[in-house]
């Protein structure tokens, strides 16, 4: 053979720091990686677990209907029939528990109105649309308009 | 709620047309930008040290070794865009413990550590060795021990040692040109991948990058090289800045075809996203695509070095021309990544609508963070420089 030993000698050491470096990966991987990662799936299953400890937010209609029946089946009638209550009123399982100390969100704000029905190109032309700036401005949307059944 | 509203509210002077609420603050900033602009010049800057060493192009040989720090200098910081946009640099790790072969960007990291450790870092050493040696036993103080170190307390430099070692250093760098294309054209397949936005939804992609990543990283060694040369003192090779100009010109025209071939296809196949993406060429994009990019960024490079090929030009007038390319270059790649990755959030996926980008000037995404992460490179590659000479071989020769 035309080398010898002291002639790779180095190459040899440089390859040892590459396992020592591999093998310091490995180890940090065994220290790191959380003991429930892949119990369910590729992700760590106490994620699962504290996700489920969250308090729930939404009550969803259901709940809502049981006191405000009329309210329900007037908007159900309704053009917003396809709007769930939460979508204007907020979050409102802490109020379905609760309702005489957890009060509901009662939106008055214009810009609630605005979000949907703004005049824009794009949109549907037979969606209702309007020109907030020119159809009676510093109107309250509510003063003519019934968010339950909207003209 | 209100608060949400008013909120909502502000946000709609952003916006043209209709767009879907999670379309209008861009997720991808300016980091994102810098990171494909930083890993294509470490791919560039390895090609064209491998142009000496695998291809036998010698008269690049001045540059062979400039080449190869500025490459490690750029990698270095190539992954620090991304951490620092994340916000949670600790849990870069993750990726690299428990990775999922369905991430594209798990994989990265595989790629960008194979590609810093097996092959750049070791062909510097192998590359260097000699000199390494020869400092260690003549520096002094902590330099001396810094090199004993960097030397793995092993002296032998006898002519059979470094014989293995250039056979060993020719092999990594044979093997680290597809890992060059494989590091950027990663990058590349990572947008090219995105099936939802027609903007990067293309498998031209991958080569586009590659072949950008040839163009900026050549313009950027061959700039170090003359600011390199009149900082020492010291004569410009006018046959090696000569050569890489040409191949700059060749990996450019390449580039620019391929470019050109993606946008004439998509004017051609004219698909149902065609509509927003010319008003997106037209309008958001007018001034960092069609005039920095294309106009400034391509044909201005491309026609100064082609005029260099085609008519005699003295060395006087000839090295600000290719000065002048180089920036320009470096300007429109830079462009090119921005078209990329900002262009690709300006439109909405409904295709009837546009958002803004709004580059702050500070904060933790903001113009000053990314100016830094360019200077940050130059600042190491001056280090390096200074620990290890790439000039010793042509003056001790």
């Amino acid at each position: 053979m035309k080398y010898s030993y002291k002639d790779y000698k180095h190459l040899l050491r440089l390859l040892a720091i590459f396992l020592l470096g591999v093998g310091v990966f490995l180890i940090a991987r065994a220290l790191f990686t959380p003991a429930s990662f892949g119990e369910f799936g590729h992700y760590r299953g106490d994620s699962l677990r504290e996700n489920m400890g969250f308090a729930a937010e939404y009550a969803g209609m259901a709940a809502c209907k049981k006191c405000h029946e009329a309210v329900y089946t007037k908007k159900s009638k309704s053009k917003h029939k396809g709007l769930s209550c939460e979508t204007c009123h907020g979050p409102a399982l802490r109020h379905s528990l609760e309702p005489k100390k957890e009060k509901i969100v009662k939106p008055g704000s214009k810009d609630l109105c605005h979000l949907c029905h703004s005049i824009n190109s794009v949109r549907r032309k037979d969606f209702p649309q309007v020109d907030f700036k020119k159809h009676n401005p510093g109107e309250d949307c509510l003063a003519c308009h019934d968010s339950h059944d909207p003209l | 709620m209100d608060e949400i509203i008013r909120v909502l509210f502000e946000y709609l002077g952003k916006v043209q047309g209709f767009i879907y609420p999670n379309e209008i603050e861009l997720h991808w900033s300016i980091l994102i930008v810098l990171y494909p602009f930083i890993t294509g010049l470490v791919a560039g800057a390895f090609i064209l040290a491998s142009l000496e060493r695998v291809f036998n192009v010698k008269e690049v040989k001045p540059t062979y070794r400039l080449a190869l720090l500025t490459a490690l200098a750029f990698l270095l910081i190539a992954p620090m865009p991304l951490n620092i946009h994340l916000g949670h640099p600790e849990r870069a790790l993750e990726i690299l413990f428990t990775p999922h072969l369905s991430s594209a960007m798990a994989i990265f990291g595989f790629v960008y550590i194979w590609y810093l450790m097996v092959v750049l870092v070791v062909e510097i050493w192998l590359d260097y060795r000699k000199d390494i040696v020869i400092l260690a036993q003549s520096e002094k103080g902590i330099k001396k021990y810094i090199y004993q170190a960097m030397a793995l307390w092993s002296y032998n430099i006898s002519p059979e040692a470094l014989e293995l070692d250039d056979k060993i250093g020719k092999f990594v760098t044979i093997i680290g040109v597809p890992s060059a294309f494989l590091l950027h054209g990663y990058v590349g397949f990572i947008f090219g991948s995105i099936k939802a936005n027609p903007w990067w939804s293309s498998p031209l992609m991958p080569v586009i990058f590659i072949f950008s990543a040839m163009v900026s990283g050549i313009a950027l060694v061959m700039l170090i090289y003359m600011i390199v040369s009149w900082l020492r003192k010291v004569v410009i090779d006018m046959n090696c800045l000569d050569t890489i100009g040409r191949y700059l010109l060749y990996a450019f025209i390449i580039d620019f075809s391929l470019e050109t071939l993606d946008l004439i296809h998509r004017f051609y196949e004219s698909n149902e996203a065609f509509g927003a993406l010319a008003m997106l060429m037209s309008g958001k994009l007018h001034i960092s695509l069609l005039i920095v990019q294309i106009a400034l960024g391509t044909l201005v490079p491309i026609t100064l070095l082609s005029i260099i090929q085609l008519i005699k030009v003295k060395p006087e007038i000839r090295k600000p021309m290719y000065f002048s390319a180089g920036m320009l270059t470096l300007i429109g790649i830079f462009a090119m990544r921005w078209n990329v990755v900002i262009g690709g959030q300006l439109f909405s996926k409904s295709f009837r609508g546009f958002t803004t980008y709004k580059l702050e000037l500070i904060g933790k995404e903001g113009l000053m963070t990314a100016a830094a992460l360019i200077i940050l490179p130059v600042i190491i590659l001056a280090v390096l420089i200074y620990l290890f000479p790439p000039f010793a071989k042509e003056t001790g020769e």
